[in-house]
């Protein structure tokens, strides 16, 4: 357990930029953007209330606000809140995506290129342990962290939000707070999280093996690879069944990334709750999108792949 | 009398090379074994066999462990620093550290920080702020801090300046080594480790070329400066190795009574660089 703990600590602290910072400084950014927005809409409001006598017919930003909340229908515009919470993961999401394809690229070749694989290697930790530590942080920590980073910034969004509410004489807590449903959304959009990456899991799985295989450059050594036997593919076969797979695998997790918006979009007011019925076409749920063989079949490619990789770095003769 | 490294007939092949070719070793416990050998002898394909690190044929026991099947327990009780196993350079001194006590049950990490106080080196400070010569410090501190029964140095002091690698070794002597340990340590600078050895094994060309203490090494050896006149009856006696300093022909002989050579010119005992000059080029 101890041992575990260390591993993944030295995960984090090997990888403090993409898995600190990177989400912080998105983050902040993000909330930087809607705070500039919300001051600059709120002051405007407040210019256009002055310049009144100026004999401009200027509807201000308040009144606009307070008219919307008069005629789009509760539900509608209870979904609109939903639906504008859920959007501000999904840059999280596909930034999450990327970290995890370079950490996998990565974890298991820098140890070898900065040549500290024997001092790792010299420590009492079973390579099993090791392996076992990248995949739990891939699959398990890179998303937390991602979901966190996005939960902060809704909830800053929200407090934002409340702010420009007040400023315009709106109740914040029945028109933002209690509509967003944010436990539950949270909770959802964790599980979206999880279930896209998983469905990269074979091209993951493939990128471990070879980052624990290639001595220079593994981006281009696994990419090259599967490029030119698609090509070899589309020669001999004249198909391209190779890369509409993987098309395949990151279209899913995109779709499972924005499933819940999309519900709520498709629905109106569709319930959060209903996340958890129905099949993959006309009504897709995180649940049904896990019944898909595919995507079992992906995640037994990524244990072949993780299997060969803990062979490897157990037996590899390291000089 | 307890074994610590016990290994029978070690063969290991790269290719049509044969980088161990039976190789035989018994180490006791409480030993400072010198390993020394050329280039490509097969010193490092020999650690790494001990270590578990590569895969090798023939009969091996490690502190009752096969290093093949039980590597992870027997890093538990094992310790190297090589110049192959750097510290990775975005690590900080105290992760470091708290790496090491998370994951190492006979890891003592007061006793790491209390040799450290002693040095520059500071607990925030990343590896890559170091110098070599810290990197080596800092895994020095970590390893005297634990309590392993078998230490292996492989070329431990290499690119670092001569007072830094006295320094190492005069630490690792007086602080770290006691009857209960077991160092094993290859190196080029052999002056350097001369007089903490207490065995010494040449290896070239994957084949153990020597295997003794350093005892029996002193009592085996003898260098004669020779007389002049004298030349003819010193060859008669069977050296295996001459060579000429200042003029006057040194040779080496191996298992004659010192009385018998008295007569020939002034005996000295060979320092081990000669004794690895002669037993490698072999008899002149």
């Amino acid at each position: 357990m101890n041992t575990m703990v260390s591993l993944l600590k030295r995960e984090h602290w090997e990888h403090q930029v993409a898995f600190r910072y990177l989400p912080l400084v998105l983050a902040g950014l993000m909330l930087l953007v809607m705070l500039l927005a919300s001051v600059s809409a709120v002051q405007v409001n407040a210019q256009w209330g002055h310049g009144s006598d100026s004999g401009m017919e200027a509807t201000s930003f308040s009144d606009m606000l307070r008219g919307m909340e008069a005629a789009v229908p509760t539900e509608t515009r209870n979904a609109g809140v939903r639906s504008g919470l859920l959007s501000l993961a999904v840059p999280f999401g596909i930034v999450m995506g990327f970290v995890s394809i370079f950490y996998f690229i990565s974890c298991l070749y820098d140890e070898r290129k900065d040549r500290s694989i024997l001092f790792w290697k010299s420590m009492p930790v079973s390579d099993m342990a090791v392996v076992g530590a990248k995949i739990l942080t891939g699959f398990l920590v890179i998303p937390l962290i991602f979901w966190v980073a996005a939960l902060v910034t809704q909830l800053g969004g929200l407090i934002i939000g409340t702010g420009v509410a007040i400023s315009a004489g709106i109740p914040a807590w029945s028109t933002l707070w209690a509509p967003s449903q944010l436990p539950l959304l949270a909770f959802t959009e964790l599980g979206a999280f999880y279930i896209a990456l998983l469905w990269l899991a074979p091209i993951l799985g493939w990128f471990l093996l070879v980052s624990v295989y290639i001595n220079r450059a593994p981006l281009l050594a696994a990419i090259v690879p599967v490029l030119l036997a698609a090509i070899l593919e589309g020669w001999i076969w004249h198909s391209s069944e190779l890369l509409n797979w993987v098309g395949e695998r990151f279209s899913a997790a995109v779709m499972t990334l924005s499933l819940p918006i999309a519900r709520i979009a498709a629905g109106q007011g569709a319930e959060l709750q209903a996340l958890t019925d129905g099949n993959w076409s006309a009504d897709t749920t995180l649940i049904s999108i896990m019944a898909e063989p595919q995507f079992w079949l992906g995640i037994g490619i990524f244990a072949l792949c993780a299997i060969g990789a803990w062979y490897m770095r157990r037996y590899r003769d390291e000089s | 009398m307890s074994l610590i490294i016990d290994a029978k007939n070690l063969n290991k092949r790269y290719g049509t090379t044969k980088a161990l070719d039976g190789v035989d070793l018994k180490v006791e416990k409480g030993r400072i074994l010198g390993l020394i050998g050329p280039n490509g002898a097969g010193k490092t394909t020999l650690l790494k066999a001990l270590l578990g690190l590569t895969s090798v044929d023939g009969d091996l026991s490690v502190l009752g462990l096969d290093p093949r099947t039980k590597r992870h327990e027997l890093m538990q009780k094992i310790c190297f620093i090589a110049d192959v196993a750097v510290l990775p350079r975005w690590l900080k001194v105290s992760q470091a550290l708290e790496f090491v006590a998370g994951v190492h049950p006979r890891f003592n990490r007061d006793k790491a920080e209390a040799v450290l106080a002693h040095t520059n080196i500071k607990s925030g400070s990343r590896v890559r702020e170091l110098s070599k010569g810290m990197i080596v410090q800092l895994h020095l501190a970590i390893v005297m801090a634990i309590d392993a029964e078998l230490l292996i140095l492989d070329e431990p002091t290499l690119g670092l300046d001569i007072l830094f690698r006295k320094g190492f070794y005069e630490q690792l002597l007086n602080e770290y080594f006691d009857e209960e340990r077991t160092i094993l340590i290859t190196t080029h600078q052999v002056e350097e480790v001369e007089n903490l050895l207490t065995d010494l094994v040449f290896i070239k060309d994957g084949r153990i070329l020597l295997d003794e203490s350093m005892e029996t090494v002193g009592e085996r050896y003898t260098e004669v400066r020779v007389r002049a006149e004298q030349l003819d009856n010193a060859q008669a006696l069977g050296p295996i190795a001459s060579r000429e300093v200042f003029g006057r022909p040194v040779l080496m002989f191996d298992s004659i009574e010192r009385q018998q050579l008295a007569g020939l010119g002034e005996l000295h005992q060979p320092s081990i660089a000669d004794l690895f000059v002669a037993k490698i080029k072999g008899v002149i």
